[in-house]
């Protein structure tokens, strides 16, 4: 498999609140990397450096053989970098059918009406296309978190991020989203998931991240990293459901 | 009810359809960029003087528009792309001293090329009007102003909800750094959003100079006038501006009539202060 991101050697901080020491890993071409790790470890951290919305201050972040560490948050997402927040952030004052189609247009680089196609089938495969014409503040969370998925995939990335797509679901409802995670693997996008609950994701990863304090603890095969005693302590005392 | 009162009515709303469409390109900068434009009342007298310099050539300051629009948007674009991008993210301070330095550069500017002589763009529209009754008459030249300006929020508005920018520019207003993620560039959003409100402020400016004399430094005084309307209106809400105008104007010349008409720009003022203290996020706001 072709390695399609490359992290190497990253620092970050958040003005003088260091963050991310010495991050290293690589990302495969139509994996599943999932990245786990307790609170503060820097999970959202490394997915703003990974798409430009935080500049690293040393190290570098390649993306298909590129140097991307200090190109800017749209240049990326026209490279194939998509991503979506783990508290959704839709326009909105847009309706469904807009967010979608700004995500479609100016993520590709394309105009409007070459766009609508495929703003129309990722409104579908995302479930929302009945709900086009509503402006996008009148979402129900399961909705929002729909409309992040369906922006994130309608830049048509190669990469996509996807931030805690579970959080603050119910039970239910993150079987919904998980089936919608599923589609995307099956479209050969390559995917880092990031997810604070790791029973949700454990089993649709190919590979598993564990991050703790800002830098890889251990990376391996799912069943490995979650059978790791380091894993365990850094999650000692953190429920698994909350 | 008495026919100097009617007159006054459609003078307030003739007035108020123009004063909306010189709060528009405020606030739509209030709104999108999230700057504060304290140059704006300086950029719509400039718009003026601009006019002034083609009415050598075309002796009719309507027509002059064809070159002072485009001018106008070249100057707000270059400005954002030049000077205001440059402090974005860096709090709010920075901008709002970039554009009052940019106001007292054009007010003296425009004093060093034109003198501070009273001008203004001269129409024969202006002694025109149209006869309602024996005692209420319709000026021309502020019906003509007063069309313009709701003209240019309706097709501001129709622009911002239906074109390719438009909605871009709507998605950077809601969420910045969403709008990054899908491959907006926000900075040429920004330039963009920039030109076209200063396209507004020199059809209004123009408009403006046909209707009242200006000086280089009559701009605050405009710029107050837009304050009020983004004040009443709500920040970014193009409807909420045409709204705005014609109540702002409305008060000021139906309350000069009422309390004398010396105080009419008070009353305006009285009521900004009122709105401040009572609705801060204006009449038409979420």
């Amino acid at each position: 498999m072709e390695k399609i991101l490359s992290v190497d050697n990253v620092y970050a901080a958040y003005g003088k609140f260091k963050v991310l020491h010495s991050l290293s890993f690589d990302a495969y071409e139509g994996e599943v990397l999932g990245i786990i790790g307790p609170n503060g470890a820097g999970k959202t951290t490394l997915m703003n450096a990974i798409c430009g919305l935080l500049i690293p201050y040393e190290g570098k972040v390649i993306f298909n053989g590129r140097d991307i560490t200090k190109m800017k948050p749209d240049e990326r997402c026209r490279l194939g970098i998509g991503r979506t927040y783990q508290v959704p952030k839709p326009f909105d004052r847009l309706t469904v059918f807009e967010n979608v189609l700004v995500a479609s247009a100016y993520g590709t680089g394309r105009s409007e009406a070459e766009a609508v196609e495929d703003t129309i089938e990722v409104l579908k495969q995302t479930g929302l296309y009945a709900k086009g014409d509503v402006e996008s503040h009148n979402l129900a969370l399961l909705d929002r978190k729909r409309l992040e998925i369906a922006r994130g995939l309608a830049t048509k990335p190669t990469l996509l991020l996807l931030d805690e797509v579970a959080a603050g679901l119910t039970d239910a409802e993150v079987h919904e989203v998980m089936d919608l995670v599923e589609y995307l693997k099956g479209t050969g996008i390559t995917i880092i998931w990031i997810e604070h609950v790791i029973k949700t994701m454990a089993e649709s990863t190919d590979k598993l991240l564990c991050l703790a304090v800002g830098t890889n603890l251990i990376y391996g095969d799912p069943a490995y990293v979650m059978g790791s005693k380091d894993v365990e302590e850094v999650y000692l005392g953190v429920d698994d459901d909350e | 009810m008495d026919a100097a009162l009617i007159q006054s009515i459609i003078q307030g709303l003739l007035m108020g359809g123009l004063y909306a469409a010189v709060g528009l390109g405020m606030s739509m900068i209030f709104g999108i960029v999230r700057i504060t434009n304290l140059a704006h009342g300086d950029f719509l007298i400039l718009a003026c003087y601009i006019s002034l310099i083609f009415m050598g050539v075309i002796n009719n300051p309507i027509v002059t528009l064809v070159f002072v629009v485009p001018i106008m948007f070249f100057i707000g674009f270059s400005m954002q792309r030049s000077l205001l991008n440059r402090v974005i993210g860096r709090g709010d301070e920075p901008p709002l001293l970039i554009t009052f330095g940019l106001s007292i550069i054009v007010q003296n500017l425009l004093l060093y090329f034109f003198t501070a002589d009273a001008q203004r763009l001269h129409s024969n529209l202006l002694l025109e009007s149209i006869s309602l009754g024996e005692r209420v008459r319709i000026p021309v030249l502020w019906l003509i102003s007063c069309i313009v300006g709701v003209a240019i929020i309706l097709v501001l508005g129709l622009y911002m909800k239906n074109t390719y920018m438009g909605r871009a520019i709507r998605a950077t207003s809601d969420d910045t750094e969403a709008a990054q993620l899908v491959g907006v560039n926000i900075k040429s959003a920004y330039g963009i959003a920039m030109g076209i409100a200063m396209m507004t402020a020199a059809v209004s400016g123009v408009f403006i100079g046909m209707v009242f004399t200006f000086y280089p430094s009559t701009g605050p005084s405009y710029l107050i006038i837009a304050f009020a309307v983004v004040v009443i209106g709500g920040i970014g809400s193009i409807y909420g501006t045409l709204a705005a105008g014609l109540i702002f104007g409305l008060a000021q010349v139906v309350g000069g009539y009422i309390v004398g008409p010396q105080y009419q720009q008070l009353i305006g003022y009285v009521i900004l202060l009122i709105m401040l203290v009572l609705r801060p996020q204006g009449l038409f706001q979420r």
